[in-house]
C-alpha cells in the first residue's frame, strides 16, 4: 500500500511544522497559576489552626521564662510585652501582618530574631533530607519496580513484606537501633552531631558535606559524610518503603493497560516496551509520592535530629514546642508548610508535562 | 462428508496467511475455568477477508488475540495450532515473535480509547513500529506515518503527528491504530470491531481502506465483528462463532442467501431488513451459556426452536455440506430461515434431567412461552 500521488505530493509540499512544545503553550501556564492560587487558602486555614494548636499547649510562656520564682505582677508584664495579653484573633492578626511585612517574630529563648536562626540552621535539615530522599529513591523505584516484575513470587513477597516493615516502623526505633547496632556494638559510625568535633570548617553554605569539599578538607568530608548516614537511613526508612509500594502498584498497574498490549502489538523491543510504553505511564504517581515525602521528611527530621543531636530546624522546633516558644513553632511550621506545597506543586507541572493529559483535567 | 476430510481440506486450502487447527482456549481464575475457545478450525489466504461473527463473549475477539499471542499467558492455557506466515507461533520464543508482530501479523484493537499510550504522540506511536522493523530514517518514517494518517482519511496530518491521544476524537483514534496496524502492510490483519465506534460515512470509509489495502497487498483480513451488514460488505467468507465454537462457516453470499444453522438464522431474523420492514422481527430469547462448564452438548440448544433430542447429547461437529459448513443435528431449511421459525413439527425437546451443573444452567435460559410462538406448530 504505497500511498497514492496525490498524497506523496501533498506531504512533500507542505513544510515540516512541530507544534509548540507544552510548557510553551498557555495550558501549562495557566495550569500553574491555578495551583499557586490554591496554595493560599491552604496556607491560611494551616495557619490558623497551627496558630490554635500552640496555644492549646498547657503552660504559660511567659511563666516558663521567668521562672519559678517570679512574681504574677511580673508575668502579668512580661505577658504584655509579648502580647499574650490581647484576645487570640487579635494576636492572630498581629502575626499575619508581621510575616507580610517580613518579620517572622522573635525567638522568647534566645531573643534573636527567628528568620536569621531558621535560615542558620535550615542547611543542616536540607542537607539531611536531600540525603535521606536520594537514598530513598535509589532503593524505593528499583526495587518498586524488581517486585512489579516479579510480581506474585517470592521475590515480590519478600519486597513487599520489607517496604511494610520499613514504612510501618517508627522512626525513632529504627534511629534508636541504628545507634545501638552500628555505633555502640560495632562501632563503625558516629551516633551525634554532623562532623567530627576537631574538624573547624568555614560556613559557606553551612553543608558540612559541601563546605569540606570547598576548603579541600577531604578528611573532613569524610567525618561529614560518616556523620550523615545513620541519620539519613533512619530518615529515609518510611519513604523508602512507601515509594517500594507506589512504585510496585503503579508498575503493576501501567504494565496491564490496553496500550501496553498494542504496543506489544506492534513488534517492539523488550526495552522500549518497558521504557516507553509501562515505565513512562507508571511515572505519575511515583513522582507524587516522592514529592509527598518531603513532608515526611521535615517532620521525620524533628525526630531524627533529636536522636543524633543533629544542629538543624527539626531539633529546634521539638525544643521550641517544649518551651513554649511560639515564634519560632509558628514560623518554622509555616515555611515548612510552604515548602511541602511547593514541592507538590513543582511534581504537579512535572506531571502536566510527563502526561500533558493531566494538565486540562 | 466426514468431519476428518472437511478439516483436512480446509488446512490445505493454499496460499493460507492464517491457519488454525482445533484452536482451545481456557482463562483460568482460581479453582474456575472459562472455556472461551472451543476448537476452532480456520484458514485465510493471501487477499481474502473472512469475517467472524458472534455476539460479545462468544471468543471471537479471544480467537483474535490467540493468532496474535497477545493473551495473558499465565492464566491461559491454549491448544491447537496457529500458524502465520509459515511459522507455528505457539512455540515460538519471544523475540521471533516480536519481530514477526507488526510486519507478519497487525491487530486493530476494539477499544481506541485505551488502546493507544496516552503520554506519546500519535507520530511517534506510528514512527516507532516502522523503526522497530524497518530500517529508514527518522524523518522517512515520520513521513510514511503522516502518508498512512492521510491514508485512513485524518485531515491535516502533518499536524496531527504531533497530537497527543487525548486531544482527538474517538473516531480519530480509531483511525490512527488502523494506520499503525497497516502501516507495515502486514500479511495478515485482524480487525476487532474496527468501525465500532465510528459513525456510518466514517465506517464505510474505513472498510473501503481496509478492502484496499487487502487487494493492494494480498493482506489476508480477519474482520472481527457483530455487525452483519459489515460482513455482508466486506468479507469473502464468514464463520459465525457461538459459545467459543464456529457453528457455521460458509461463502458470505451463501451464508446470506442459506443460513442453516438455527443461531445464523436468529441473528439474519433479529434485525431489520431494507425492504423488508413489514416482517415481524424474531428475536432469540434466553442468554448465551455460563461458560464455566465443559461443553457437553450443542451449546445453543437452550435456546433454540430447532433442537432435537440428540442435541442434548453431544456437541454436534462442524459439517461440510459441500462448501458450506454447519454444526447442527437439525439444520434449518431455506423456507423456515426465510420466517425465522420452524415450519416442521416436534422440536423443543426439553433437556434430559442430569443433575450437572451445566444441565441445571441450561434449563435455567429455558426460555418460557417458546412453542406459543412457533408457527403453525
Amino acid at each position: 500500500m504505497q500511498g497514492s500521488d496525490t498524497v506523496q505530493t501533498m506531504s512533500k509540499g507542505v513544510p515540516r511544522k512541530r507544534r509548540t512544545p507544552l510548557w510553551l503553550t498557555g495550558d501549562l501556564l495557566s495550569f500553574v497559576l491555578k495551583r499557586v492560587l490554591q496554595i493560599i487558602p491552604s496556607l491560611m486555614i494551616l495557619s490558623v489552626l497551627m496558630f490554635a494548636f500552640i496555644r492549646m499547649v498547657p503552660g504559660d510562656p511567659a511563666r516558663l521564662i521567668l521562672g519559678p520564682t517570679a512574681t504574677a505582677a511580673q508575668i502579668e508584664a512580661l505577658r504584655g510585652q509579648l502580647g499574650l495579653d490581647l484576645p487570640i484573633w487579635q494576636q492572630y492578626l498581629n502575626y499575619l501582618a508581621n510575616i507580610a511585612s517580613g518579620d517572622f517574630g522573635t525567638s522568647y529563648v534566645s531573643n534573636t530574631p527567628v528568620a536569621a536562626e531558621f535560615f542558620s540552621r535550615f542547611p543542616a535539615t536540607l542537607e539531611l533530607s536531600i540525603v535521606a530522599l536520594i537514598l530513598s529513591v535509589v532503593v524505593g523505584v528499583p526495587l518498586g519496580r524488581w517486585s512489579a516484575r516479579r510480581a506474585n513470587t517470592i521475590t515480590d513477597y519478600s519486597i513487599t513484606a520489607s517496604s511494610v516493615f520499613l514504612h510501618s516502623l517508627p522512626t525513632f526505633v529504627v534511629g534508636l537501633l541504628l545507634q545501638l547496632c552500628f555505633g555502640v556494638w560495632l562501632r563503625w559510625l558516629p551516633v551525634d552531631g554532623r562532623i567530627g568535633p576537631r574538624y573547624r570548617l568555614p560556613e559557606v553554605t553551612n553543608f558540612a558535606t559541601v563546605d569540606a569539599l570547598l576548603s579541600l578538607n577531604l578528611s573532613a568530608f569524610g567525618s561529614a559524610l560518616t556523620h550523615l548516614l545513620l541519620p539519613s537511613i533512619t530518615l529515609a526508612c518510611v519513604s523508602a518503603g512507601l515509594i517500594i509500594r507506589i512504585t510496585r502498584s503503579s508498575v503493576i498497574a501501567s504494565r496491564r493497560a490496553p496500550h501496553v498490549r498494542t504496543a506489544r502489538g506492534k513488534g517492539l523491543s523488550r526495552s522500549r516496551l518497558n521504557s516507553r510504553h509501562i515505565q513512562l505511564n507508571a511515572l505519575p504517581p511515583i513522582v507524587t509520592v516522592i514529592a509527598l515525602q518531603i513532608g515526611t521528611m521535615l517532620s521525620g527530621a524533628a525526630i531524627t535530629e533529636t536522636i543524633f543531636s543533629w544542629d538543624g530546624v527539626g531539633s529546634w522546633v521539638v525544643l521550641s514546642i517544649a518551651s513554649h516558644d511560639y515564634p519560632v513553632v509558628q514560623s518554622t511550621i509555616l515555611i515548612f508548610a510552604v515548602i511541602f506545597l511547593l514541592v507538590n506543586l513543582v511534581a504537579d507541572v512535572i506531571n502536566a508535562v510527563l502526561n500533558p493529559r493531566l494538565a486540562l483535567e | 462428508m466426514s468431519i476428518d476430510t472437511a478439516t483436512a481440506q480446509r488446512g490445505t486450502r493454499r496460499n493460507a496467511a492464517v491457519e488454525i487447527e482445533d484452536l482451545r482456549v481456557q482463562f483460568r481464575a482460581g479453582k474456575e475455568t472459562v472455556y472461551a475457545v472451543n476448537g476452532v478450525t480456520l484458514s485465510v489466504a493471501q487477499g481474502e477477508t473472512l469475517g467472524i461473527v458472534g455476539e460479545s463473549g462468544c471468543g471471537k475477539s479471544t480467537a483474535g488475540f490467540a493468532m496474535m499471542r497477545l493473551l495473558p499467558e499465565k492464566i491461559t492455557l491454549i491448544s491447537g495450532r496457529i500458524i502465520v506466515a509459515g511459522n507455528e507461533i505457539q512455540g515460538l520464543p519471544e523475540a521471533k515473535l516480536a519481530g514477526m508482530r507488526g510486519r507478519d501479523i497487525a491487530m486493530i484493537y476494539q477499544d481506541p480509547m485505551t488502546s493507544l499510550n496516552p503520554v506519546l504522540r500519535i507520530g511517534e506511536q506510528i514512527v516507532e513500529t516502522l523503526l522497530a522493523h524497518k530500517k529508514m530514517t527518522r524523518a522517512a518514517a515520520r513521513s510514511r506515518a503522516s502518508e498512512l494518517l492521510e491514508l485512513v482519511g485524518i485531515p491535516d496530518p502533518e499536524m496531527r503527528l504531533d497530537s497527543y491521544p487525548h486531544e482527538i476524537s474517538g473516531g480519530m483514534r480509531q483511525r490512527v491504530m488502523i494506520a499503525m496496524a497497516v502501516a507495515l502492510e502486514p500479511k495478515v490483519l485482524i480487525a476487532d470491531e474496527p468501525t465500532t465506534a465510528l459513525d456510518v460515512t466514517t465506517q464505510a470509509q474505513i472498510l473501503q481502506v481496509l478492502k484496499t489495502l487487502s487487494g493492494k497487498t494480498g493482506t489476508a483480513l480477519v474482520m472481527i465483528t457483530h455487525d452483519l451488514g459489515v460482513v455482508a460488505g466486506t468479507t469473502s467468507r464468514v464463520a459465525v462463532m457461538y459459545a467459543g465454537h464456529v457453528i457455521e462457516h460458509a461463502m458470505t453470499e451463501t451464508l446470506f442467501a442459506e443460513p442453516r444453522h438455527p443461531y445464523t438464522v436468529g441473528l439474519m431474523r433479529a434485525v431489520p431488513r431494507i425492504g423488508s420492514e413489514d416482517e415481524e422481527l424474531v428475536p432469540i430469547s434466553g442468554s448465551p451459556p455460563d461458560q464455566r462448564e465443559m461443553p457437553v452438548f450443542c451449546p445453543f440448544a437452550p435456546r433454540c426452536r430447532w433442537r432435537v433430542a440428540s442435541c442434548w447429547n453431544e456437541v454436534p461437529p462442524l459439517v461440510a455440506h459441500g462448501e458450506h459448513e454447519v454444526a447442527c443435528f437439525n439444520p434449518v431449511l431455506s423456507k423456515e430461515a426465510e420466517v425465522g421459525v420452524p415450519l416442521r413439527d416436534g422440536f423443543g425437546v426439553p433437556p434430559p434431567s442430569r443433575d450437572t451443573k451445566a444441565f441445571r444452567s441450561a434449563i435455567a435460559f429455558e426460555p418460557s412461552g417458546l412453542q406459543n410462538t412457533i408457527v403453525g406448530g
